[in-house]
């Protein structure tokens, strides 16, 4: 535990000193605050339409979820890990005895808050009632974790930060196909398939009410089986890719 | 007799086709400061990565704290300390800050953090961040993360490398202190004077196998050449051979009143290197 609580300590800190974290934490935000703005008519029309009004706070946090667990899980992990094979320092703290086991614990950790912290950001933005707060942190988390597993996967296999921002692109794209969904309801059958996807729609469920419902079961499902997926790559491709380390 | 500490019977190792670890066989008994001496390519950082587990051997036996180093455990690592040729620290973060961090996952207090600065001549630079220091300066900082939970057995991959002579000469006092403590030294350096300096036995490496292994002053009586210089007043220095003539000659030299001094013509252990092996550096 006092290396897991090191390792905390350190990313934490490293998060809020490396330049390329500070601006994939401030993305998320500054675009939520975008689509405010871009939706500002639609709000408008919202204060005296229930139905448009719910519409529009879906769209909202559809977007501040994706892009909080999209930009921050691809971004912390593939790059922090990548950075530390690049200079040395992952090797460096496996010969004092830190297993990469706890080095990617520790980051996918750390990962987890930040997401969590902007995502909280993200949805204060938005402006939609706080009667969906919980349930939206609930499945940010749960959203969080087949992305978190995935960017592990391609951090170590990323040989360096170069190779990270092309191996961070399939995690932020995949992430971001939901978002494109609210304006293209042709592809929702698609964006429902992607590892955000399950969770989006279960979010959208639970706003109007339909959580506990047959409706929810293919989300559940989707999001269950790409957390068993990243679980998956995760332990097969873990000790080769550590020990090629 | 001393308990090995560390040892290798009969290693080999190949990549591919090559062979680049031959037969290698030694052992080091605690407390005391190995020497594995070469030139570039010889094998020195792969005999490093064989003894810390960042390779695997194809054949022999190697011993590590007693035990097989395939059984050896995370807790044996723990009294082990390794400064290798890619150890860095957190370049965003302060000398001091890496210290305490790998005194936090060692397990032991930040105590010995001023102590080590303060040794490694870094005591004014705790701060400075490790993205602003020089080469000797990281050097030093990753030297002092190695030592800072006191370990039993120290493995140290060209040490001095890129260091200045001051810097140098702070790293081989601390060497001494280390022996004095009873810390048993790994280290790998193509530089003969530091291993004379700071080794108890070292062991020369050419083209993957050990071509001669015992302390500094043995390996130098074993290949001195048989023979003296003599200086004299009007004929000038020259030779003689340690035999019946060469006592003559003396003899004479004296009763001629010609005779200034006799030195003995050990070798150098980098003479002894080139000897051994036929190369050069």
């Amino acid at each position: 535990m006092r290396k897991l609580g090191a390792l905390l300590d350190k990313d934490a800190r490293d998060l809020l000193k490396n330049p390329t974290m500070v601006v994939a934490v401030i993305m998320p935000v500054a675009l939520t605050l975008f689509y405010r703005f871009s939706f500002r008519d639609a709000l408008a029309a919202g204060e005296s339409d229930p139905a448009m009004r719910l519409l529009v706070d879906g769209i909202f946090l559809v977007i501040a979820l994706c892009m909080s667990v999209g930009v921050v899980g691809a971004t912390v992990l593939v790059y922090g890990i990548a950075e530390e094979k690049e200079k040395h320092t992952l090797r460096t703290l496996m010969l004092a005895n830190v297993s990469a086991g706890q080095v990617a614990l520790a980051k996918g950790l750390v990962s987890l808050a930040a997401i969590l912290v902007v995502a909280v950001a993200c949805f204060a933005l938005t402006g939609v009632s706080w009667q969906f707060f919980g349930g939206f942190i609930a499945f940010t988390a749960v959203g969080s974790a087949p992305i978190i597993l995935l960017g592990l996967v391609l951090g170590l296999a990323a040989r360096d930060q170069m190779t990270a921002g092309l191996y961070s692109m399939p995690i932020l794209v995949i992430s971001l196909v939901p978002l494109f969904t609210t304006f293209a309801p042709e592809a929702e059958f698609v964006a429902g398939l992607t590892p955000l996807g399950g969770v989006c729609d279960l979010l959208l469920l639970m706003m109007e009410g339909n959580l506990v419902s047959a409706d929810a079961l293919a989300p559940v499902a989707v999001t269950l089986a790409w957390t068993v997926a990243g679980a998956l790559a995760f332990k097969l491709l873990y000790r080769k890719l550590a020990q090629d380390n | 007799m001393t308990a090995s500490i560390l040892s290798m019977e009969a290693v080999s190792l190949s990549f591919k086709d090559k062979r680049v670890l031959d037969n290698l066989t030694f052992s080091i008994p605690r407390g005391q400061t190995f020497g594995f001496l070469g030139p570039s390519g010889a094998g020195k950082t792969t005999t490093i990565k064989l003894l810390t587990r960042q390779l695997v051997k194809d054949a022999g036996r190697i011993s590590l704290l007693g035990r097989p180093i395939e059984k050896a455990s995370p807790a044996d690592y723990e009294r082990i300390g390794i400064l290798s040729d890619t150890s860095a620290l957190y370049e965003r973060m302060s000398i001091a800050d890496n210290l305490r961090f790998y005194a936090r996952t060692r397990g032991v207090s930040h105590g010995r953090v001023p102590y080590l600065l303060e040794r490694m001549g870094l005591a004014d630079s705790g701060k400075t961040l490790i993205k602003n220091c020089s080469k000797g300066m990281r050097q030093r900082a990753a030297l002092a993360a190695a030592l800072v939970h006191q370990p039993e057995l120290l493995f140290l991959d060209e040490p001095t490398s890129g260091l200045d002579p001051a810097a140098r000469a702070e790293v081989h006092k601390m060497l001494g202190e280390l022996k004095e403590r009873g810390t048993t030294v790994f280290i790998t350096t193509h530089d003969m004077a530091e291993a004379d300096a700071v080794c108890d036995r070292v062991a020369i490496l050419n083209d993957g196998a050990i071509a001669a292994c015992d302390a500094p002053d043995d390996l130098k009586l074993r290949y001195a050449r048989n023979r003296v210089v003599i200086r004299t007043r009007t004929r000038g220095a020259f030779e003689a051979a340690k035999d019946a003539a060469g006592a003559a000659l003396v003899d004479e030299l004296i009763r001629a009143g010609e005779l200034v001094s006799i030195h003995s013509d050990e070798p150098n252990l980098e003479e002894v290197f080139l000897e051994v092996t036929g190369r050069e550096f």
